[in-house]
């Protein structure tokens, strides 16, 4: 019997597409209208934005929402 | 600017934390102790007048950046959720603190005025705590 949890995390490329667009979080930060702690913490996965912040993300670095936000699968081992 | 408005911020709210412990802080060290009096006149006096200035200078702050673009970044999703952490902590070790008095009161008399400045500490000391800590955890992250 497979026990699949339905806990999961999210992951996300925020980093790797910024650093894509020469931006450091600060302009990041500016451009979406946060701090820069919070881009921070996003892209340390300590804490996950809201959808609309999530959609502004993407939306300034340019990519779709899916590309740069996905979730890691924390299944457990079947039995 | 935004930086700056930031550590402006945290520098006020730690200077509140600070004033107000040692305000009434010095009260209840000189109710507990009354032969310290004089010393806890001065550190009374001290916090009265550093809460005051960190309270005037808040109050600046927020009118100065009222309805303007960086208000709503000073007061962003992160900051809510720092906010919403803090004063739920702070739920949590209120109660403990009434259970704690409660759990006492069989054994030690209290006045209801000491009660009333303990629960009062804790619920303004503990939520600024909090929100300082989680502050500079989420800057340590870098």
């Amino acid at each position: 019997m497979a026990a699949a949890s339905p806990a999961g995390a999210l992951g996300n490329r925020l980093k790797a597409f910024r650093a894509q667009q020469k931006m450091t979080q600060a302009n990041l930060a500016g451009a979406v209208g946060v701090t820069r702690k919070t881009v921070n913490t996003v892209e340390n996965q300590v804490f996950i934005p809201s959808t609309l912040l999530a959609l502004k993300f993407a939306k300034t670095l340019g990519v779709k929402v899916d590309e740069l936000f996905y979730l890691v699968e924390t299944d457990l081992p079947d039995d | 600017m935004i930086e700056k408005l930031l550590r402006r911020r945290t520098s006020i709210l730690w200077f509140a934390l600070i004033g107000f412990s040692l305000w009434q802080g010095g009260i209840v060290v000189a109710e507990l102790h009354p032969q310290l009096d004089r010393g806890s006149n001065f550190v009374q006096a001290l916090g009265t007048i550093v809460f005051g200035l960190a309270m005037l200078r808040l109050t600046q702050l927020s009118y100065a950046i009222k309805k303007t673009s960086v208000e709503s970044v000073l007061n962003d999703e992160l900051t809510q959720l720092m906010r919403f952490k803090a004063f739920y902590f702070a739920y949590y070790v209120l109660g403990g603190t009434v259970g704690v008095l409660v759990g006492l009161s069989p054994f030690v008399e209290f006045q209801p005025a000491f009660i009333l400045r303990i629960l009062l500490v804790t619920t303004v000391v503990v939520p600024l705590a909090s929100f300082l800590w989680l502050d500079h955890k989420a800057g340590a992250q870098a």
